[in-house]
């Protein structure tokens, strides 16, 4: 599968830190780049003060390693379009995150690219955020 | 027999209907250019309120905030999560049961007014005559604000984490709300500014169109702060999501648990 490490110098602009939660003032997090991840989900969590996904990502020689991923908590998820069943356990996707600094297989999640190749953005940049709350209905 | 039976029926129908005509007919019609505050409004105003500055400039010259002492003192001893004295995350992740930071919050004490304003959920009034009542997805909390009245006397009342809440229209497209009788138990926003239990607020609600509501805070509180000051006007949004659908509701275990999950591995130096 693939695992990749992409350096974002222009989203590192692009993506505005300040929209990320306030609950855990995101200390942890490599907030300059973005961590590309190929992976089969375990476990959706649709859960306050953060939902979490989990997934496994397999590197090339065969291992298996375990993330925790956390995105924003249902109220705000729901504001930008998404439902408890937006993720599914089984599903193979790409997920773009902010992993932490430390190397422990957690981060927080910008966003998932879907099987149709739809961009679902849980942190997404500041216009964006506007266009997505505009779009989002009932 | 037949005809009488129904007229009996029509006496008794027309019986039941008239308490409903009445209270239709009693309803008196909303007075005339009051603001129609309808619609859902969010997210978070703010999350810091001071006149000036960033929730980084928090407890600096930079945030305009006059300060009494002690006010700012206790300020900066407060582990935030976020702001200049945010600790959340820099903690052991060793002690797994102890909360990384002393924000209320995480004990899921309520945030109370003004704080609940900074919270990333929407809130919505439901206007009446004599009530204007205030919901909040995040609690889920609501408050009433009594309209065209006083404030008990002081000795009367009760500090409490929402207060006690007057309001007033002022214009055509303006609510104000002035409250009074708060605890000293909660922060007024989430860089841990204090208040005292002399805390008067005075909250302007002005609907600028359709779509966008402008928020001014002005915190009176003399046992904190050396004078008035102001936040705002900030516009907020409608939302066009159903309000509701998704309530916050604060656990301790939740917030335990997400520390666990995600937090504690950050903690850990050079984990693979």
């Amino acid at each position: 599968m693939e695992n990749r490490r992409l350096l974002f110098s222009a989203a590192a602009v692009v993506l505005s830190i300040g929209t990320l939660s306030a609950h855990h003032g995101a200390a942890g997090y490599d907030n300059k780049n973005i961590t590309v991840l190929k992976g089969t989900i375990t476990e959706w969590i649709w859960r306050n003060p953060h939902s979490e996904v989990r997934f496994d990502v397999t590197d090339a020689k065969g291992e298996v390693r375990h993330w925790s991923v956390e995105a924003p908590p249902p109220t705000m998820l729901t504001e930008r379009g998404w439902t408890k069943a937006s993720l599914k356990p089984g599903e193979t996707l790409t997920f773009h995150i902010n992993a932490a600094m430390n190397g422990a297989p957690v981060g927080i999640l910008r966003k998932v690219v879907l099987a149709n190749g739809q961009d679902l953005w849980a942190y997404p940049p500041a216009e964006l955020l506007q266009e997505l709350t505009t779009r989002a209905k009932q | 027999m037949r005809s009488s039976s129904l007229a009996a029926l029509a006496l008794i129908a027309i019986a039941l209907a008239l308490p409903v005509f009445a209270q239709r007919g009693a309803q008196p019609n909303p007075p005339q250019g009051r603001v129609d505050l309808s619609g859902s409004w969010g997210y978070a105003i703010g999350g810091s309120f001071s006149p000036k500055g960033t929730a980084q400039d928090a407890g600096t010259a930079a945030d305009g905030v006059p300060y009494q002492p002690w006010a700012l003192a206790l300020m900066k001893t407060r582990k935030t999560m976020s702001g200049p004295n945010a600790t959340f995350g820099t903690r052991d992740a060793a002690t797994l049961e102890a909360s990384s930071t002393s924000d209320p919050l995480e004990q899921c004490f309520p945030n109370g007014i003004p704080r609940i304003l900074t919270w990333p959920a929407k809130f919505k009034f439901l206007q009446t005559d004599d009530v204007v009542y205030m919901l909040y997805e995040y609690g889920p909390y609501w408050r009433p604000i009594w309209m065209n009245r006083q404030h008990p006397p002081a000795e009367e009342l009760d500090a409490s984490f929402f207060g006690h809440a007057i309001g007033h229209y002022e214009g055509r497209d303006t609510l104000v709300v002035d409250s009074v009788g708060y605890n000293d138990k909660t922060w007024l926003d989430d860089v841990g500014r204090p208040h005292t239990e002399k805390l008067h607020l005075i909250e302007r609600y002005r609907r600028v169109d359709q779509g966008h509501l402008e928020v001014t805070l002005t915190i009176d509180d003399p046992g904190a702060y050396t004078a008035p000051f102001t936040y705002g006007p900030r516009t907020v949004q409608a939302r066009t999501t159903d309000f509701g659908a998704a309530l916050w509701t604060c656990s301790i275990d939740q917030n335990k648990e997400f520390f666990k999950d995600i937090s504690a591995p950050t903690l850990t130096p050079g984990a693979k």
